[in-house]
């Protein structure tokens, strides 16, 4: 009880704090990229429900009381990439929009591994080409991202993606435990089906992993993800 | 050689503040530099890092799951025994190598060697490309980079031009590479040498004059009851170690323990796991075979043996008695006629000899006379199997007619592989020199039309003679198989692509071969169609259905492993008559001044020198001296003392061909005539561990002389000159102290001459103890309502404890080195360790007591005692921790968080067992030995402390997997990686809250006793069985 009240306090005090923060994304993030990137609206039947990129994060991706937005900007409480809405540009721009939330593929479809092992692993670029032998986009800017994707598979390259969840060496954390456990994806990762450009939603601290484990009953004891990786 | 492993931060300013005289002189200036230093360190630290990519598979591997190990089966290939090990492998690549439980030779375990065998495939000095020789310079010889194409267009023509022979030398091979070889030397007309400088092939000779096959005869250790022992180092380098380990271990946990009588002049292994050992004068060992026959004719023995047998060996030793035996032996008489009585009142019995003693210049007697021994006992058929024996194929000999050959210009094309005569053939019988006169008579006279190729995977010292170096793949990466004396075919398959430009020398020889017009097996172009074409010729008529599946099965299974078969094999040859008129009196060693007579021995750490280049070989202890990087040599303290010599001198040892600079280990466990120095160090090439490690090899000592009537190499025998060198010889050993100091650490049980009855003994020379509490269970627990300061602790599911059994512990430190692969320990290197901040999690402690015996003196005791992190319930250090990075868990475990540690060392300071170690640097590994990196283990940080975690990620792993089958962790499931390796099996691990789980089974054991615990009341998860002697 107490610690649902800490959230609640804690959660308005962000929101008063937000309007002074000049680096607010609450929200409106989706919005803004995909009227950036010029995507058409979601095609009928049925509408994809948007509800914003955080939605659905537990306790809106908090680690504590003081695990404000603005903290994460000061190095001092960790790298930039700790921070939420860690945004890094990608080799190539891979819309999650266009696959998930408008052709509706399954998140494990890609990342086939999530249940498998402790890694989601990112698809291989073979399972890219499974596709985009046939599907070669819609305009010129898509054509072009398409085609990065082929070249590299030619060459047999890995794509060089750039990691958004780093974490930290001294950490174990087990994909398959969670998702076995009925942990959704979004309540860690958010809306990805809303995000352009994958961003991170959480700074996903320990606190923040503490509290859901709390909640749920699962152990806290140090070694589950401490001491090994 | 820690320059090259270890980045020490910071050490500039650390030695600048050091050439101060204090931190009283440091100037104000200088402080603020200093202080501006550290600022920006710490900045540059917490700046952020650069972007981490994540780089996805191009196309699946079907094999692979991101994040999930895939195992391989395979066969070590580092001795002779073949064992059969599982490599598990991680993203592609090779972390960790397991031992292979289908395997009949290990049963599942491994040794330190075998353990190591990823640090020859991850050599940062490996060879990567083809190499050709540019020049030679002072620093040695320089080579470049060539293709493949060209060096096989090269043999080719070499193989067309030569007119004189052409020679293939090569180490003991395994059955893939022997009939390879063997079709490939018929076919292109080469000539076979095979070197390797520790095979048994004395002890095959011996067989062949007695039994008369040629060969090693496989030994049942645990069939006996009673196992004297001359020489032959069976748990630590002889034959097959780990088989024999096991043997050993069952049959001294069983409720009929073997007695193990051991006889040489230095204390190795075996001899400190032996009830009685008994020091005796170099290669004076036959005249206690020949009173033991001798006796046991008198009383009766080998009466089934025919008359003629009997009456000539009674001739033979018609004038050995015990008086004479103490006389040449230094053995006293007493002794010798407890042994006597030993075997003749055994019902099974089994005499061994090899190793060091025997390797003298006349090794037959000694060994032709075991074998005797072992007729006249009726051991043939029963504990000496002949039937399944080993044939080793390496020849001094031939090695030392092709040096002349090529020193006579003879040969013209020379291919070497797999053995390193420049380095384990002593130098006075000029290798190097003869690889240089190969091809200069041949053809358009003059160096350049003969060809010296090795096929290597190292740059040894044999491979920097040659004109061109194909660099071949390591047993990890490569094809074959190995048959086993048992039946059993082996295979060997690889774990994980080549890492180099580098291909199986199986491949070269082939493509050699074929190039040349000749086909070596039929039309198979590759070798792992020759192995797969061979293992299914050999295995026809076992397959049950479709051929592929089975060959699919076998590879998975680690090959062919037949039911055993009973020993069926009785003394059917007749002895040779040419083995009764040997000269079986011997000769005393006589030395003068500072004469010693040599004994080199190999050493589980270096073995013949192979293993030298391993950074985790050199840092591990040696399990008798604890001593660490490099060779050393020792002395016994009254030779010491004649010689002036101190413990941790520099000492050279010279004879006329050459000189080895080693530090003086001073030791009572030597005879005092000798002076005992590891095989295999003083490397002048093959990588940066092994250069660094030593000056001189004890090769180089020994003088231009082959054995008599053997093929060996004799390595015992030889008289140096031992002189004092200047100062400190730079000896580290990570223990200086050997006794229990009356603390009852290592405890003994001493065992009647039933076996049954058992009493336990003070171990640490007799003393009282000074302890408090009852014997067993210390000063808490089941004894009643002790009074605890701590709450005591509540374990819901899971109490992870191990017991570690005394009896069946060796001291081999197999646990040590698959500690360090599994868990990320750093290699410091000799001078971190000399300070004492080595960072091994488990360490083999061993102490020197004595027992009493039924006459009322005392004998040698020898305990090994593996210490590791105890996860004491009643931690000592989880109190002092000031932020909570040590902490005690539900499952029972002393946890240790790195992420939260801040380095006070004061849980290290509190602990009773010093288990903890803490990273005093940073610690990097070298390029290529960072891919052995287990995925699965964080690496530590300077300033974070770390210890044993009961292998924390192996528990995770298990409860993983229990979890989703919806179960909890079953007994047995969990091997930490000391546990999986231990060749005898001593370490059990599982939950103590399980009362049907062997490890609590074991902890309730009558022998069972907690480390300290009685005086400290800690409370240790691990508990010690009682180590078990007979009483002499």
């Amino acid at each position: 009880m107490v610690n649902k009240l800490r959230f609640v306090f804690s959660g308005a005090l962000i929101v008063v704090l937000a309007a002074f923060c000049p680096v607010s994304e609450r929200g409106c993030v989706s919005q803004v990229a995909l009227a950036q990137a010029g995507v058409p609206p979601v095609p009928t039947p049925p509408p994809y429900p948007t509800v914003g990129v955080r939605t659905g994060v537990y306790n809106d991706g908090q680690a504590a009381l003081w695990d404000l937005n603005i903290t994460d900007h000061f190095h001092y409480f960790g790298p930039p990439q700790r921070a939420r809405g860690y945004k890094p540009e990608q080799p190539i721009k891979f819309s999650h929009v266009i696959h998930v939330q408008q052709n509706r593929m399954e998140c494990q479809y890609c990342h086939w591994s999530v249940a498998k092992a402790s890694y989601a692993a990112i698809p291989e670029v073979e399972t890219c080409i499974g596709c985009h032998k046939l599907v070669n986009g819609k305009d010129d800017a898509a054509k072009a991202e398409i085609q990065k994707i082929k070249d590299y598979y030619d060459k047999g390259q890995p794509i060089p993606w750039v990691k958004v969840h780093v974490m930290p060496d001294y950490l174990k954390f087990n994909h398959k435990r969670h998702v076995k456990a009925g942990v959704s994806c979004q309540e860690c990762h958010g809306q990805i089906p809303e995000m352009e450009e994958v961003q991170r939603v959480s700074s996903m601290k320990m606190g923040w992993c503490i509290s859901c484990h709390r909640e749920r009953g699962a152990s806290i004891d140090c070694l589950v993800c401490h001491g090994h990786k | 050689m820690e320059g090259q492993i270890v980045q020490l931060k910071g050490r500039k300013e650390r030695s600048e503040k050091a050439e101060g005289s204090g931190l009283v002189s440091i100037s104000r200036r200088r402080f603020l530099q200093a202080l501006g230093a550290s600022t920006a360190v710490g900045a540059a630290a917490c700046a952020s890092p650069a972007q981490q990519e994540i780089l996805p598979y191009v196309k699946p591997d079907p094999e692979q799951i991101p994040g999930v190990a895939t195992w391989y089966s395979s066969t070590c290939t580092e001795c002779s025994a073949n064992c059969g090990i599982r490599v598990r492998t991680r993203e592609g690549r090779a972390v960790k190598v397991e031992g292979n439980p289908n395997s009949p030779v290990n049963r599942g375990s491994l040794c330190a060697l075998g353990q190591s065998s990823l640090q020859s495939l991850y050599d940062p000095d490996r060879i990567r490309t083809p190499l050709k020789r540019k020049a030679s310079t002072p620093t040695g010889p320089q080579f470049e980079p060539v293709g493949w194409d060209e060096v096989l267009s090269k043999i080719g023509d070499a193989l067309t031009k030569a007119t004189n022979k052409k020679m293939l030398i090569t180490g003991e091979l395994t059955s893939g590479y022997s009939d390879l070889v063997e079709g490939f030397t018929s076919q292109l007309g080469f000539s076979h040498v095979v070197w390797d400088p520790i095979q048994p092939v004395a002890v095959a000779q011996a067989a062949k004059m007695t039994f008369g096959t040629y060969g090693v005869p496989t030994f049942a250790i645990d069939k006996a009851q009673v196992v004297v022992n001359f020489g032959a180092d069976f748990l630590e380098t002889w034959v097959n170690p780990v088989g024999y380990a096991r043997q050993w271990s069952d049959s001294r946990r069983s409720d009929h323990p073997l007695r193990l009588v051991h006889v040489e002049p230095r204390l190795s292994l075996t001899g400190a796991n032996a009830d009685l050992w008994l020091k005796a004068a170099p290669g004076s060992e036959t005249s206690i075979v020949l009173f033991l026959i001798k006796e046991m004719l008198a009383r009766g023995r080998g009466e089934e043996l025919s008359g003629d047998i009997r009456a000539k060996l009674k001739a033979l030793t018609a004038e050995v008695d015990a008086d004479k035996a103490e006389h040449l032996t230094g053995v006293s008489k007493e002794k010798i006629l407890l042994v006597a009585e030993y075997l003749a009142s055994a019902p099974s019995s089994l005499v061994l000899a090899g190793g060091t003693a025997s390797a003298t210049a006349d090794p037959l007697p000694l060994l032709v006379a075991v074998n005797f021994l072992n007729i006249v006992l009726g051991n043939v058929g029963k504990t000496v199997n002949i039937a399944q024996m080993k044939q080793p194929a390496s020849s001094a000999k031939n090695l030392a007619g092709a040096i002349d050959e090529m020193q006579k210009g003879k040969v013209d094309v020379l291919f070497v592989y797999g053995t390193n005569p420049a380095f384990t053939f002593p130098d006075s019988f000029g290798f190097d020199h003869a690889v240089n006169q190969v091809g200069v008579y041949g053809e358009g006279s003059g160096k350049g039309a003969g060809l010296v190729v090795a096929l290597a995977s190292h740059l040894d010292e044999t491979a920097q003679l040659a004109d061109y170096i194909l660099p071949v793949n390591t047993n990890l990466e490569d094809w074959g198989y190995a048959t086993t004396p048992g039946g059993a075919i082996s295979l060997i398959q690889p774990s994980m692509r080549p890492i180099f430009d580098t291909r199986s020398a199986g491949d070269v020889l082939l493509s050699v071969a074929s190039s040349a017009g000749k086909s070596i097996s039929g039309d198979l172009k590759t070798f792992d169609a020759f192995v797969k074409s061979n293992f299914l010729k050999a295995t026809a008529g076992k397959a049950s259905g479709n051929v592929d599946k089975f060959w699919i099965t076998s590879l998975e299974k680690g090959g062919y492993f037949p039911e055993a078969q009973a020993a069926a094999s009785s003394l059917s040859g007749g002895v040779d008559a040419a083995a009764y008129s040997l000269n079986f009196k011997g000769k005393a060693h006589t030395t003068h001044g500072d004469e010693l007579v040599l004994y080199p021995f190999p050493s589980v750490k270096s073995f013949d020198g192979r293993a030298a280049n391993r950074p985790w070989m050199q840092e591990l202890p040696d399990p008798i001296t604890q001593a660490v990087w490099g060779a050393w040599a020792e002395v016994h303290s009254k030779t010491a003392k004649r010689l002036g010599l101190a413990h941790g001198d520099a000492l050279i040892l010279r004879t006329d061909d050459g000189e080895v600079h080693v530090p003086v280990y001073v030791s009572d466990y030597v005879h005092e005539e000798i002076v005992a120095v590891p095989l295999g160090q003083g490397h002048s090439a093959y990588g940066r561990y092994a250069k660094s490690a030593g000056q001189g090899s004890v090769y180089s000592l020994l003088p231009k002389q082959l054995a008599k009537d053997v093929d060996t190499l004799p390595l015992l025998g030889v008289h140096v000159h031992a002189i004092r060198g200047l100062g400190d010889g730079g000896l580290v050993v990570t223990q200086e102290f050997s006794s229990q100091m009356g603390r009852d650490l290592a405890k003994t049980t001493l065992l009647s001459a039933a076996g049954a009855a058992a009493t336990h003994a003070a171990s640490s020379h007799g003393e009282g103890h000074g302890s408090y509490g009852a014997h067993e269970g210390g000063g808490h627990g089941e004894h009643g309502e002790v009074k605890q300061m701590y709450v005591q602790r509540e374990h819901p599911l899971y109490q992870w404890g191990m017991t570690i059994d005394l009896a069946a512990c060796t001291g081999c430190s197999a646990c040590v080195v698959a500690c360090y692969a599994e868990n990320n320990i750093p290699v410091v290197g000799k001078k971190i360790v000399s300070q004492g901040r080595e960072m091994s999690w488990i360490r083999i402690e061993r102490y020197y007591d004595s027992l009493p015996t039924e006459s009322g003196g005392e004998e040698l005791k020898v305990s090994f005692l593996p210490m590791m992190c105890q996860h004491c319930q009643n931690a000592p250090c989880e109190p002092v921790c000031p932020v909570y990075a040590t902490y005690h868990n539900e499952e029972g475990m002393n946890a240790m968080v790195y992420n939260r540690c801040v380095g006070t060392r004061y849980c290290s300071n509190n602990c009773s067992y010093k288990v903890r170690r803490f990273n005093w640097f940073h610690y990097e590994w070298p390029e290529l030995l960072d891919w052995q990196v287990n995925p699965d283990v964080t690496k530590r940080t300077v300033g974070v402390m770390e210890k044993c975690t009961f292998c924390v990620q192996r528990i995770a792993e298990a409860k993983d997997i229990a979890k989703d089958l919806g179960r909890s962790v079953e007994d047995g499931e969990i091997t930490p990686a000391c546990v999986q390796t231990c060749p005898t099996q001593a370490i059990t691990f599982g939950n103590l809250k399980d009362p049907k789980s062997r490890v609590s089974k074991l902890a309730k054991n009558e022998r069972a006793y907690k480390v300290l615990d009685h005086h400290l009341n800690t409370q240790p998860s691990i508990s010690y069985l009682e180590d078990i002697r007979y009483k002499a």
